[in-house]
């Protein structure tokens, strides 16, 4: 290991945080500097726009698509492997390409229905592995992106480079250890260093909650403020609602009672909200307002013959949703005034029957090729998700009120592509504005990718300090026969059996540890004679060294203990009290006799696990 | 401590003249036969061969140990030289050390503030183009959608009048529309609701039609909006009026009159694109061009019999 006095935390110089998604993906970056530091400030570039025909409705992301040769090698990403697929399949796909789409919860064996993936082509029928390898190409794609957009931001050919950056991947907060695990392998194989501290995986619910901490949103409600998150009142509760394409994910925090540092957040709930994601209006839109105008048998038949145009139709009922603007009725209810019209492709349109087309040109006012949705069929197809998204999110506020009196300010965050929809922020704050406080940031969209961003810029903001060393000193300890190496053996003049140079634990690699925490433990003293007492101090990668002598373990100082005041008197009454006093970048140990009260002080260095800066004297850049 | 030309330290005392020697002790002699001899005279009587051995060798004695204490002395200050001239070296070298470590941080200060610069100057996409994006959104929704519906109560069919030239008529009317409530983009509306009701008035359209009324009370109030928006943001943006629609492909426009989409031409401009400025200008909506359709080739005379 070498001295973990003298190994310097990594000390990235760019963040980049990528969000995941089951639809869509994007990527998000800063640089780290003192300037930076001030959140309110903090300059995020985020990767350059992918349009889908003039503009993205995944914006800010590209889609999760990936699209494979006959071989399975890829060759296109995002929206460009769905306009090659769909160039292709319209040739019938004579060259066996493969296209997968909707497959980061296929990472799951019990994935929910909600974001069955799409595998066409040569990909049909895909398994777990292949799943892996479709994430680790994606990955890899976004990757590579990345650097070659942070690469042309240099300065006269100065630029940041790969070992720079610490990266960070957004995961669904009901994902388990093998499922992150599985994530970090398919980043491992998208060429993404994936060391503990150049890899970060963040929750998307923890990440959207930062995002809405730090940065202005507006409460929802008659007059809509501008307002914040507030997790600075212990005890207070709030639920990140999370409206996606495929499902509505709701998780519920508490500050933590016992104050704001160290582990800010308590998750105290996850709900799947299940298949409510804007992606099942569309399937609404289709089953009530298309099989209307075309007739079901009709719209059956023309689903099967003419699956482009359907599908061209659903993107522009896409389209037309995402702006969707509705407007306050007297009594509060949000409503839509008015109608939607979308073009239906011309193949489609030939292949209606004469009187359907005569119908829907008679409801465009003359205009042929374009179906008019009035505005109750809008308000109707939309009432058929949102409903259930309100109902989800009263039963889960039901469950976390029940777990306890409510402590501080209720508050519920709105965030996601979803959340994007007038129509559901005003349905959400009418439901429950008068009760909690509803917020939505500026820009919900990028709430969980943004979030991610300042999470890896300073992991402390949800996790707090954590060390990256186990820390201890040295003493004896009661010899454990069997265990202990015969070589380490030693009575005591009270004749106890003892073993030398044992580890003792003072604070473990990996634990959250507080600005101006102390730790205090206790040693007896021998021998009798003895009138000063030396205590080694020792750091180990180690998560449970047992001898100072390990491979790994080293001695990062040395407090030399006053025990002049107990001279001569058993072991059981030279008791001396040891206090780890934990500064910014420094651990002040101390020593103090009980007899005399004399006190005695070291320093040693503390390195923190995802230190932005790194170790003081340890660190190397950037200190 | 000061250092002597010969290198001996003048200071402890140490010079040694080994070319003379005490001469209390004894003036050599040759004898005839060359070696040494007893001196002629000693001025001391009865002095032996034994005792002149004896103090050849005390001489021998102390002047080898004058030799090893200088080896010493000369040893030990090489020593010094030597400890002296590696501090310095690792002085210089942790100079060093701070020099590389305040170059690399000077370096990261230009790495950093590159793209502040490109994000400042719209190289690097940011929060600035995110809001943008919303606004171009927001305008291409307000054109395809609420203009494009507005449009058909205010130029109902005339007389005769076929799908196509309709089609066309109504385009026209939203694309003079487009440049009423959008241009110029970064700026707040210029003009008043009324004012532009006048106009198309003046040009023969219904606008005393209800539903025009209704919903262009909410197309107006929407438009200024976005201006309002565009106007308050950091790089302007702007609609792209100098494009010729002839010379667009077909990935460079979207359609107006999607049916003709596989088989006609851009004709005219409905709606520019939202162009953002800065160092590196993005086009964040792609024109809106009314298609005519392709006329038909005319197919070539057959040849005439021989």
């Amino acid at each position: 290991m070498g001295d973990p006095g003298r190994q310097g935390t990594f000390v990235p110089k760019v963040v980049v945080a990528i969000d995941f998604g089951t639809h869509g993906s994007g990527f998000a970056w800063a640089t780290v500097s003192n300037l930076q530091d001030i959140t309110n400030h903090r300059y995020i570039a985020y990767q350059d726009f992918k349009g889908s025909g003039g503009g993205s409705s995944s914006y800010p992301k590209d889609l999760t698509a990936v699209l494979v040769d006959g071989h399975g090698t890829p060759r296109e990403f995002g929206f460009k492997a769905r306009e090659r697929w769909q160039s292709e399949l319209n040739q019938g796909n004579p060259s066996g390409f493969g296209y997968a789409t909707r497959f980061k919860m296929a990472l799951r064996a019990d994935a929910p229905p909600s974001d069955v993936p799409r595998y066409l082509g040569s990909l049909a029928g895909a398994d777990r592995q292949v799943v892996r390898k479709l994430i680790a190409a994606y990955l890899g794609n976004v990757h590579r992106t990345a650097l070659k957009e942070i690469e042309a931001t240099g300065y006269r050919g100065i630029s940041f480079t790969a070992d720079d950056i610490r990266w960070c991947i957004t995961v669904p907060a009901i994902w388990r250890d093998s499922e992150k695990r599985a994530m970090r392998e398919a980043a491992a194989a998208a060429g993404i260093p994936t060391g503990e501290e150049r890899l970060l995986l963040v929750s998307e619910p923890e990440a959207a909650a930062v995002y809405c901490a730090l940065t202005s949103g507006t409460l929802l409600g008659p007059q809509r403020p501008e307002s914040r998150l507030d997790v600075d009142t212990a005890g207070s509760r709030f639920m990140v609602v999370d409206c996606g394409g495929g499902t509505v994910d709701i998780t519920s925090y508490q500050i933590r009672t016992e104050g704001v540092t160290g582990d800010r957040l308590a998750e105290i709930g996850i709900a799947d909200g299940g298949p409510l994601g804007s992606a099942y209006i569309n399937q609404h839109f289709v089953d009530t307002v298309l099989a209307d105008r075309f007739g079901a048998q009709e719209l059956k038949a023309l689903t099967a013959s003419h699956p482009r145009e359907i599908a061209r139709l659903e993107d522009r009922w896409e389209e037309w949703k995402v702006g969707l603007h509705s407007e306050t009725a007297p009594d509060g209810t949000p409503t839509i005034v008015t109608p939607c019209d979308i073009e239906v492709p011309g193949r489609l349109w030939e292949a209606l029957a004469p009187a359907t087309r005569q119908r829907m040109t008679e409801q465009a006012f003359g205009d042929p090729y374009h179906l008019v949705v009035t505005p109750e069929e809008v308000v109707a197809v939309h009432e058929s998700v949102v409903g259930p998204i309100l109902d989800t999110i009263e039963r889960q506020r039901r469950l976390v009120l029940d777990g306890g009196p409510v402590k501080g300010v209720d508050q519920i965050v709105v965030v996601g592509g979803f959340a994007r929809s007038t129509y559901l922020r005003d349905r959400i704050a009418q439901r429950f504005g008068a009760e909690v406080k509803v917020l939505i940031p500026q820009d919900p969209a990028v709430a969980v990718l943004g979030g991610a961003v300042h999470f890896a810029y300073d992991p402390a903001v949800i996790w707090g300090r954590r060390s990256k060393y186990t820390y201890g000193y040295e003493c004896s300890m009661s010899y454990r026969d069997g265990i202990d190496p015969k070589g380490k053996r030693h009575v005591t003049e009270e004749g106890e059996e003892m073993c030398a140079d044992r580890f003792r634990v003072v604070v473990k690699r990996g634990e959250t540890v507080r600005v101006d925490e102390v730790v205090d433990t206790s040693l007896r003293v021998t021998p009798r004679s003895s009138r000063i007492f030396e205590i080694g101090l020792f750091a180990t990668f180690s998560d449970d060294p047992q001898y100072t002598t390990e491979d790994g373990c080293e001695r990062v100082g040395t407090v030399t203990a006053d025990v002049t005041g107990s001279v001569g008197r058993p072991s059981y009454e030279r008791l001396l009290d040891i206090y780890y006093a934990f500064g910014g970048t420094e651990i002040a140990v101390e020593t103090r006799d009980r007899i005399s009260d004399v006190r005695r002080k070291a320093t040693i260095e503390f390195t923190e696990m995802y230190g932005r800066r790194g170790g003081a004297s340890g660190g190397k850049a950037g200190s | 401590m000061g250092y002597g030309s010969d290198g001996f330290d003048q200071d402890d005392g140490a010079q040694r003249d080994f070319t003379a020697p005490d001469s209390r002790w004894f003036r050599r002699q040759d004898g005839p036969d060359g070696r040494d001899a007893a001196p002629a005279s000693s001025g001391r009587k009865g002095v032996s061969q034994r005792d002149l051995e004896a103090v050849r060798q005390r001489l021998r004695a102390e002047i080898a140990a004058d030799v090893q204490r200088q080896i010493e002395s000369a040893a030990a200050r090489t020593d010094r030289r030597l400890d002296e001239v590696l501090a310095a070296v690792r002085g210089l070298s942790a100079r060093l050390e701070a020099v590389a470590r305040n170059v690399d941080s000077l370096m990261d200060a230009l790495r950093d503030q590159g793209v502040r610069d490109a994000i400042d100057g719209g190289r690097a996409t940011s929060d600035f183009h995110r809001r943008h994006l919303d606004l171009a959104q927001s305008y291409g929704r307000l054109v395809q959608q609420d203009l494009r519906m507005l449009v058909r109560p205010l130029c109902p069919r005339l007389d005769g009048e076929g799908e196509a030239e309709l089609a066309r008529r109504r385009a026209m009317v939203v694309g003079e529309l487009v440049m009423m409530l959008f241009h110029p983009l970064d700026q707040p509306v210029a003009v008043s609701q009324e004012d532009i009701v006048a106009e198309l008035r003046d040009h023969g359209l219904a606008t005393g039609a209800v539903q025009f009324r209704a919903q262009f009370d909410a197309v107006f109030r929407r438009a200024g909006e976005l201006r309002d928006g565009v106007a308050a943001l950091p790089f302007t943006a702007h609609l792209d009026t100098g494009v010729d629609p002839a010379a667009l492909r077909a990935d460079q426009y979207q359609p107006w009159n999607r049916e003709l989409a596989d088989t006609g031409r851009p004709e005219f401009v409905v709606a520019h694109a939202y162009v953002v400025a800065g160092d590196r200008p993005q086009a964040l909506t792609q024109p809106i061009v009314f298609l005519a359709p392709t006329a038909p080739a005319v197919p070539a005379a057959p040849a005439a019999a021989s």
